[in-house]
């Protein structure tokens, strides 16, 4: 086995990512299909992936392709969405043991991989549209998840910033739909989105473990064999930085308040990560950071408060969980850390932060979950980059190019979700 | 010292079983070709020992263990990149770190403060308020609300019932002295485990505990448990009303109170038999998911500790009861009639799989490692076990794990 990664370029605008080692006792294979998020279609893509996975043409019911997944050691397949700057992710991934733990011989991951292919180019449809019953339950599932997103104050508080943030751009779009959208996907409606994503999206097929990748990317070649590619340009804006600060409250019953702060990250391309990623991280990242060990540690004002980039928008989050009368402190105290970073950080800090980015990306190849969650960040870049090359890229990081980067960030907006006591 | 590799011919892997003179068990993994190490660092303490001190006081421990009077522990895993973390469960606390580069280095920094606590009136305080937030967030999780109001229902008196976190107001009890008399009874070497798992060696393992912990008989032992508590649930029936858009519910079903924990063979049957009857392979789970009582969150779990035997369903519903009932009728169904044989056979090979998968995360061999300690069986017995479990057992089982008259429903539902 090789231990290396590899791409192998299959169709037009569709890639097999691999990474094969006999270290583990398990294979790992994901679809990954991008395709523009856009408020007027994110409704029906986003039930694509719930939708193929419940049935194939030999596997009709839901209970008959987890019978076939249970017979298959256990194999699992998880359906799943996903932002990627203004490209909307559509994935399945799933997770096998080793064929030489079967009990006869089965060659285990040539038969999840032909299953996963299944799932993706044999759904159980009539004509040209998906099976009402299906589409009826998958509808209602769409909205629960919906919903139920809502329950978690953290995750809610965060998608409100990022709505407030982008207002007007596809990017505000919750990728899990509308309410109204979900509603009023029909069978055709959503097999014509299922069609299109397949046919002009964007794709990527990791692998991981001990899987012969040639022989799935042979496998894959023979399922694209009848589709005729036409592969979208996927395109993201990116905005410099920020204009006039905005800032909005809101009020819920809720025991804790949760304040979200939306950074421009003064990012103009790729080249710029890195030291993006460094400064975030000495900013807010690790328990070493300057919003860990001052805002938390030393001014005891949350369990919580801390900062991430994403990098497919050009934007910085910190999230905090706070009480109502703590806000104001921490919402000034944040921004003392960011001009601390630009102007007063030091070679320690820079060290740490540095070695932290680097130990982390040294355990990236010892999971084949983490393996294709490694793949699958890089699913828009025309490279792959290894753990060692990133590792590379960030330990050449200066401590000027950090306190550049920290200077160029600029404040957006404020969101604060505000405990309410309940009125009786 | 004692030493025993404990091997596997089907994972063609082994690992090693040492007995440290400290009286400190250790386990060590070296997994080939793996390029980064998970050490973790246990106590058999948790938040159900609170017999005497405030609630949440192991949990508050667990907090302040990475300190000391000039640097706290997390400075110095910045300077080797580590990434280190703790945890408190209701029977046990945890320290770990995994890392790329420096395991040497690393290991000895866990050891050093987990073994030397600090703790002086002024760093409580400050501690308080931190935990303070901590479960003010937990307050607002709906999942975290329904597990707990499920579990103060179900025990009348077992400290299972108890948040792992205690409350704001039995923290601000919480004193240096009580932190100190805890870490004598519970911080005992004899009570702890130490596992380490990946790129490492005995060798690598035993020279940093030789250098930490000395090679001195330590003194303390085992802790061991008692607890009282009555067959009956305490309530059939909680709810509470959040800021939740969908009902969230969890039904458990309560078992007779023994003090020692189960064993593993009993806790994967009662988990295998959970998937057999009401998993994803079932007519039944299908039926509750086609006609939208259920959503796929819906789930079983075999919830077990010291003096606690509970099973549980938990999930999102608009019809709580209507789930609750579905749920009862169907065992009392499969008590008459017994467990398909297909199914049982299935789910057994399904589980078979799972077991495998999971020989390749470090981080759950390493959890895995320090619980087998404290639980009393073998890392790789889960195999052999799922290659002989039988459906006779499986259907004998049953009757003891669900008594349909002695369970409680807790609901959390939206505000009106």
């Amino acid at each position: 086995m090789k231990n290396t990664f590899t791409t192998v370029e299959v169709a037009s605008g569709v890639r097999v990512c691999s990474y094969e080692t006999d270290r583990f006792t398990t294979g790992r294979i994901s679809f990954n299909i991008a395709v523009p998020l856009d408020p007027n279609s994110v409704s029906n893509n986003t039930m694509i992936p719930f939708i193929l996975n419940r049935s194939t043409k030999e596997y009709p019911s839901y209970l008959e392709l987890n019978k076939k997944l249970a017979s298959l050691y256990g194999a699992t397949l998880t359906p799943s969405v996903a932002k990627y700057g203004d490209s909307l992710v559509l994935r399945i991934a799933m997770s096998m043991i080793g064929n030489k733990f079967s009990f006869d011989d089965e060659d285990i991951l040539l038969s999840c991989a032909k299953l996963l292919f299944d799932v993706i180019f044999s759904p159980n449809v009539s004509g040209d549209a998906f099976l009402e019953s299906e589409v009826e339950a998958e509808r209602r599932l769409a909205i629960e998840r919906l919903i139920t997103e809502k329950n978690d104050k953290r995750r809610y508080a965060l998608n409100r910033m990022i709505e407030e943030m982008f207002a007007g751009e596809p990017y505000a779009s919750n990728v899990l739909g509308t309410e109204e959208g979900i509603a009023s996907v029909t069978c055709e409606s959503l097999y014509s989105a299922y069609k299109a994503a397949i046919t002009s999206g964007r794709i990527q097929v990791n692998i991981a473990g001990s899987v012969d990748a040639t022989a799935v990317a042979d496998l894959l070649s023979s399922y694209l064999d009848s589709i005729e590619r036409n592969p979208v340009m996927l395109f993201t804006s990116v905005q410099y930085e920020a204009d006039e600060p905005r800032r909005v409250e809101e009020e819920l019953v809720v025991n804790q308040g949760k304040l979200v702060m939306g950074f421009r990250a003064g990012m103009m391309d790729e080249s710029d990560y890195p030291k993006i990623k460094v400064m975030c991280d000495l900013f807010g990242g690790g328990t070493y950071s300057r919003l860990f060990s001052v805002v938390r540690e030393q001014m005891s004002l949350c369990y919580y408060c801390s900062a991430r980039v994403f990098k497919n928008k050009g934007f910085i989050v910190v999230q905090s969980g706070i009480e109502n009368e703590n806000a104001e402190t921490a919402i000034v105290e944040i921004q003392n850390q960011l001009k601390y970073v630009a102007e007063n950080a030091t070679e320690d800090d820079l060290m740490m932060s540095k070695r932290s980015i680097i130990d982390t990306s040294k355990t990236v190849c010892d999971t084949p979950e983490d393996i294709d969650g490694w793949l699958f960040s890089q699913i828009m870049d025309d490279e792959i980059e290894t753990p060692e090359q990133h590792a590379e890229r960030i330990n050449a990081i200066t401590l000027d190019e950090v306190k550049e980067a920290a200077a160029a960030v600029t404040l957006d907006t404020i969101y604060l979700l505000i405990g309410k006591e309940e009125v009786e | 010292m004692e030493l025993r590799e404990i091997k596997n011919e089907l994972l063609d892997s082994s690992y090693f079983e040492i007995t440290h003179d400290t009286g400190l068990k250790i386990f060590v993994y070296p997994k080939t070709g793996y390029s980064s190490t998970y050490a973790i660092f246990g106590t058999d303490y948790g938040s159900i020992d609170a017999d005497g001190i405030p609630n949440g006081t192991a949990h508050f421990l667990e907090h302040k263990l990475f300190e000391s009077d000039e640097v706290d522990a997390f400075q110095l895993f910045a300077q080797t990149g580590a990434n280190a973390n703790a945890y408190t469960t209701f029977d046990r606390t945890c320290y770990l770190f995994s890392c790329g580069d420096n395991f040497k280095e690393n290991l000895k920094i866990l050891l050093d403060f987990v073994t030397h606590p600090y703790f002086t009136e002024e760093t409580v305080r400050k501690e308080q308020g931190i935990i303070g937030q901590e479960i003010r967030m937990y307050q607002d999780e709906p999942s975290w609300q329904v597990l707990f109001n499920l579990l103060r229902a179900a025990y009348q008196k077992h400290p299972v019932r108890i948040d792992i976190a205690g409350t704001v107001e039995s923290i601000a009890d919480i004193t240096a002295d009580m932190l100190y008399s805890c870490i004598d009874k519970f911080y005992s070497l004899g009570n702890m485990a130490l596992a380490c798992v990946g790129n490492t060696s005995v060798e690598e393992v035993l020279a940093v505990v030789d250098e930490v912990l000395g090679t001195d008989k330590a003194s303390g032992a085992r802790v061991t448990r008692h607890f009282d508590e009555p067959y009956e649930v305490g309530q059939a029936y909680i709810e509470e009303h959040m800021a939740v858009a969908m009902p969230q519910f969890a039904l458990g079903f309560k078992e007779p109170t023994y003090d020692e924990r189960p064993s593993l063979r009993e806790k994967l049957l009662s988990t295998l038999i959970l998937d057999c009857v009401f998993g994803e392979t079932t007519e039944f789970y299908n039926k509750l998911l086609d006609d939208g009582y259920i959503s796929p969150s819906f789930g079983g779990e075999y919830f077990t500790g010291p003096g606690f035997r509970l099973t549980m369903f938990t999930g999102d519903s608009r019809e709580p009861q209507y789930v609750a009932e579905e749920i009862k009728l169907r065992i009392k169904d499969v008590i008459a009639n017994g467990i398909n044989e297909d199914d049982f056979e299935r789910v057994r090979r399904s589980h078979y799989g799972r077991a495998i998968m999971d020989y390749n995360d470090i981080d759950g061999l390493a959890n895995e490692l320090v619980l087998s300690s404290f639980e009393g069986f073998k890392l790789f017995d889960e195999i052999d076990v799922y290659k002989s479990i039988t459906l006779e057992e499986a259907n004998e089982r049953l009757k003891e794990q669900f008594d349909v008259n002695n369970c409680t429903l807790s609901v959390v539902l939206p505000k009106e």
